[in-house]
């Protein structure tokens, strides 16, 4: 089951590049990338570290494909 | 932070920072140098084991190799371990440094080519035992293992990255 995600979105409502966003969650702009288009999940921590970033619930941020 | 280029072949030098560039650098000098180091000290071993092949198991004539070095060739190999095992540790201090994805990849790569080269290992000294042909050689496994990590590596890259 894949995990459907809303970094690409919550990132450009508040107007960051993927660098600006990757330097603050500690990774590199590739993976911000990735996680972006669905190729890479990231880790639990990664998800907590992003949803701090984004002030908002990691379920707000990632959900499993299927659920509404 | 590490950004894989041609394919996870490569990786963005640029993306590098400071400390990332003198681990990496220093790992793949002191590679580079045992590499050759161990090039150098297994050219016997290696002419030899594909002279049997090819021959149906005769014995090999002298190359000569060791000669040239005299007393120093069994230090060729101490010093091809020691540059190696110096490559290893930078690598290690550089990964460690790394994010999750570069990690993910990684691990992917080299858990499922150190599977395969053991098993591939296993079964050669298996099938040697009955002295149809000569037993495991430790470069064209180590050979076997850089494809296959080579290949893993790609497949992580294009999968996740």
């Amino acid at each position: 089951m894949g995990v459907i995600t809303r970094v690409n979105e919550l990132r450009l409502e508040r107007g960051w590049t993927q660098a600006q966003l990757a330097t603050e969650a500690g990774v590199s702009r590739q993976t911000i990338n990735s996680i972006e288009t669905g190729r890479f999940e990231p880790s639990l921590t990664l998800a907590l570290k992003l949803a701090r970033l984004f002030d908002t619930p990691v379920e707000s941020i990632f959900q499993l494909a299927g659920e509404s | 932070m590490y950004e894989f280029t041609h394919k996870g072949l490569w990786f963005n030098w640029s993306a590098l920072d400071r400390k990332d560039k003198q681990l990496a650098g220093i790992s793949l000098a002191a590679s580079s140098i045992g590499g050759a180091l161990l090039g150098i000290g297994s050219t016997d071993g290696a002419y030899s084991l594909g002279y049997r092949l090819g021959s149906g198991g005769k014995a090999p004539p002298p190359t000569g190799i060791a000669d040239t070095f005299g007393a120093a060739f069994p230090w060729v190999f101490v010093a091809s371990a020691v540059a190696l095992s110096i490559g290893l540790v930078f690598w290690w201090l550089f990964s460690r440094r790394q994010d999750e994805m570069f990690n993910r990849v990684q691990n992917y790569a080299v858990g499922l080519s150190s599977t395969l080269t053991i098993a591939l290992g296993m079964m050669w000294a298996i099938a040697a035992f009955g002295g149809a042909f000569p037993g495991p050689s430790f470069m064209i496994l180590a050979f076997v293992d850089l494809v296959l990590l080579t290949v893993f590596w790609m497949q992580a890259v294009r999968k996740w990255g």
